[in-house]
């Protein structure tokens, strides 16, 4: 057959859409930082309230929730420098416990970041009203009735609603400006909240005092467990820290170091806070005060006082803005996970092509913030109604996360664990493997479920909110997936062990991707088959 | 007013000296491993076959141990070579008598060091113009995973500088080697 030479036409071919991912560029410090925003301002809005309720008791009622609180952060260290996703809480119920489960837990960890963006713009917004009577403005002078709604504080709720917007768009440009704002305000922020507690207890502490009230002012049970579970409040967001894990260089090394410290951290500043407290003041004024306690507690340091209110009122707006900020970022990753696992539409996964961020994510969750915070303004007591919210999603969160830790061991023992929860005891198997059962996380597990339980006792609008919020998520997961033609309550069928050399690779982490396919290869050895991981 | 009390003090300096230690011990980091070189011995693929260039040198043996051990767990075959170099004033497959029995004593000692790790050890006793090559051709043939040297510092140059062997086998080895 003769050969004919035809030109062929030029085809234009369309440049194929390459997925875009997350792009990594957080250090060290703003790893560290991500976290400390989060759960460093708690103590601003935690401070007066636990005192308040824990009365002479706060330092245990402190000591109490931080002990489960660090349980809750070793096993965040170990789960999210194993996995170094965005996903978080929810990317290891999703691993552990499934499809429903990791559901459950995301839309538990998002009504926390929702919460998280709401609540902390609304103090901020609160410490930085702090300086209107300068200008001539008072703040009792835009309190309006709102149809069925009394004392609505419209500027309040202007200024709150025009942060979360301005922080939505700091997020949608990226993690660079993110970041830096975290490092250089989280810097100046542990310096001074350091420095109101290291001269609290030079110039004005006594002893004396803390140890009275220790003994004569110590509350009932319920009193106490009610401000135990108020405590625990002043030390969630370490999950902050997970949430940036997909774009933090050199996960597996960074994330347990910045947990850890972040952990420790927090614990020492929330004990010193409280025996500081307590040790130049009576818990009745922090009760009086508990809209501004640090700012009040600094106010009665000799020397420091003059300039306390002021600057104890910047600190409080600066820290306040970046936990907001944390929420927003917080939230958008993890529904940008969701998506990306098929728990929620795929629209959230959408990335902006520019600036590589989940901007539908980010915007989607800006508004839900919004919305939420003006229906707490609508409340009789914006903080309280938002409180009571946070620790419901918080502590439910925080029991699958436990639950996902203890069933990995037994399910995933081959992904490599640059850093393991303590204290475990070696349960061998019918197969011959021995898991290592973690006895802290069984602990763990308890304390916070024992929370838990005291917080829908005790939470008044958490125990309705809470579970009606959790009820509205399930039912649009179940309409989604039906849509979708994906099982309810099983789960979509995913290659994990690729997912994880993904991961690795993705966070340049070839050690452990090494020893994570060398210990396949042995399984597959042992089993007798050819494994696809060997000279791979 | 003013309140001095020494346990304030001591609290305050425990506080500070706890958070700077913390912070201390958070920002020692270990420097990063590019991926080549995280690619432990003890990689997925394996390493079944390890050559080493044998000498009469402890150094040698020493590499001969080593290479045992890059296994883990799995004892890898050994190649080991040595090399007379011949000069260039001699033909090729002149006879060295002196040289053949240094080189085979030091290949006996390599294959009875690599029996007490566990490991299988085939010898090759080489005539070369260049030491260098005759070890690149047999870990051709032999189609070897690694090479593993052993050089005293003793040895080297008086500038220091790794040998002449060395630095041939690292510009013209196309497997991995370790030195």
């Amino acid at each position: 057959m003769a050969a004919t030479a035809v030109a062929l036409p030029r085809i234009q071919v369309a440049a194929q859409s390459q997925p875009v991912e997350l792009r990594r560029d957080v250090t060290i410090w703003g790893s560290y930082t991500w976290g400390y925003a989060d759960v460093g301002a708690d103590i601003y809005v935690a401070l007066g309230l636990v005192i308040g309720a824990a009365q002479g008791g706060a330092p245990l009622a402190f000591a109490l929730a931080g002990l489960v609180y660090i349980m809750i952060g070793l096993a965040f260290t170990e789960l999210s420098s194993a996995y170094p996703v965005a996903g978080g809480g929810q990317y290891y119920s999703l691993r552990g416990l499934g499809d429903l489960w990791g559901f459950t837990a995301g839309a538990a960890l998002l009504l926390d970041y929702t919460i998280d963006i709401g609540l902390f713009a609304v103090a901020s917004t609160g410490y930085i009203n702090f300086f209107l009577p300068y200008l001539g403005i008072h703040l009792e002078d835009f309190v309006y009735a709102l149809g069925p709604f009394p004392n609505v504080n419209v500027l309040w709720l202007g200024e709150t609603v025009t942060m979360i917007l301005a922080l939505r768009w700091l997020n949608v440009r990226g993690i660079r400006e993110s970041s830096m704002v975290n490092e250089v305000i989280g810097a100046i922020d542990l310096c001074m909240e350091m420095s109101i507690v290291v001269f609290g207890l030079v110039l004005a502490w006594n002893p004396d005092l803390l140890l009275q009230q220790w003994t004569l002012e110590f509350p009932e049970p319920h009193r106490f467990m009610y401000g135990f579970s108020l405590a625990i409040i002043s030390f969630v967001g370490l999950e902050s820290i997970s949430q940036a894990a997909q774009e933090t260089r050199r996960p597996a090394t960074i994330i347990p170091r910045t947990s850890i410290a972040l952990i420790f951290t927090v614990f020492i500043l929330a004990m010193g806070f409280s025996v500081v407290g307590l040790g130049i003041l009576p818990w009745q004024e922090f009760r009086a005060h508990d809209s501004d306690p640090v700012a009040y507690l600094a106010s009665h340091i000799p020397y420091l006082g003059v300039i306390a209110g002021p600057f104890a009122a910047f600190l409080g707006a600066t820290i306040l803005f970046i936990s907001s900020n944390t929420g927003v970022m917080g939230a958008s990753r993890l529904i940008f996970s969701m998506s990306h696992f098929r728990l929620v539409g795929t629209w959230f996964n959408h990335v902006h092509p520019k600036y590589r961020t989940p901007s539908n994510a980010l915007t989607a969750f800006g508004w839900v913030g919004i919305a939420l915070t003006v229906i707490a303004f609508l409340t009789p007591s914006v903080l309280d109604t938002l409180a009571n919210l946070y620790a419901f999603g918080a502590t439910l969160g925080y029991m699958l996360v436990f639950v996902s830790l203890i069933r990995l061991r037994f399910t995933d023992p081959y992904t490599p664990r640059p850093y393991k929860v303590p204290l475990n005891v070696p349960w061998k198997q019918k197969d011959g493997r021995v898991v290592d059962v973690p006895v802290l996380a069984i602990l763990g597990l308890l304390g916070v479920s024992s929370i838990f339980i005291t917080v829908i006792i005790t939470h008044e609008i958490g125990r309705i909110a809470g579970p009606a919020w959790m009820l509205v998520c399930l039912a649009y997961y179940a309409w989604y997936r039906r849509k979708n033609g994906l099982p309810i309550l099983g789960n979509v069928p995913r290659d994990w062990e690729q997912e994880q050399v993904n991961v690795m690779t993705s966070a340049e982490e070839f050690e452990l991707l090494e020893e994570y396919k060398q210990a396949l290869v042995r399984r597959d050895k042992e089993r007798g088959i050819k494994s696809r991981w060997e000279g791979r | 007013m003013v309140r001095l009390d020494p346990w304030g003090i001591l609290l305050a300096v425990v506080f500070a000296a706890s958070l700077a230690g913390i912070y201390y011990w958070m920002l020692r980091l270990s420097p990063v491993r590019p991926p080549r070189a995280a690619r432990k011995p003890g990689s997925a693929e394996g390493l079944p076959r390890i050559l080493v260039p044998m000498t009469d040198a402890v150094s040698s043996q020493r590499a001969v141990e080593l290479a045992c051990r890059l296994g883990d767990g799995h004892p890898p075959e050994l190649v080991l070579v040595h090399v007379v170099e011949v000069p260039d004033t001699m033909l090729l497959d002149a006879a060295m008598p002196d040289r053949d029995n240094l080189g085979r004593e030091a290949l006996e000692m390599g294959r009875v060091i690599a029996r007490r790790y566990g490991c299988q050890a085939r010898t090759y006793l080489v005539h070369h113009r260049n030491a260098a090559q005759g070890v690149l051709q047999v870990a051709d043939e032999e189609s070897v995973d690694a090479i593993v040297l052993g050089e005293s510092v003793k040895n080297r140059p008086a500038s220091g500088e790794w040998s002449k062997m060395s630095v041939k086998l690292q510009r013209r080895a196309q497997g991995d080697g370790w030195l």
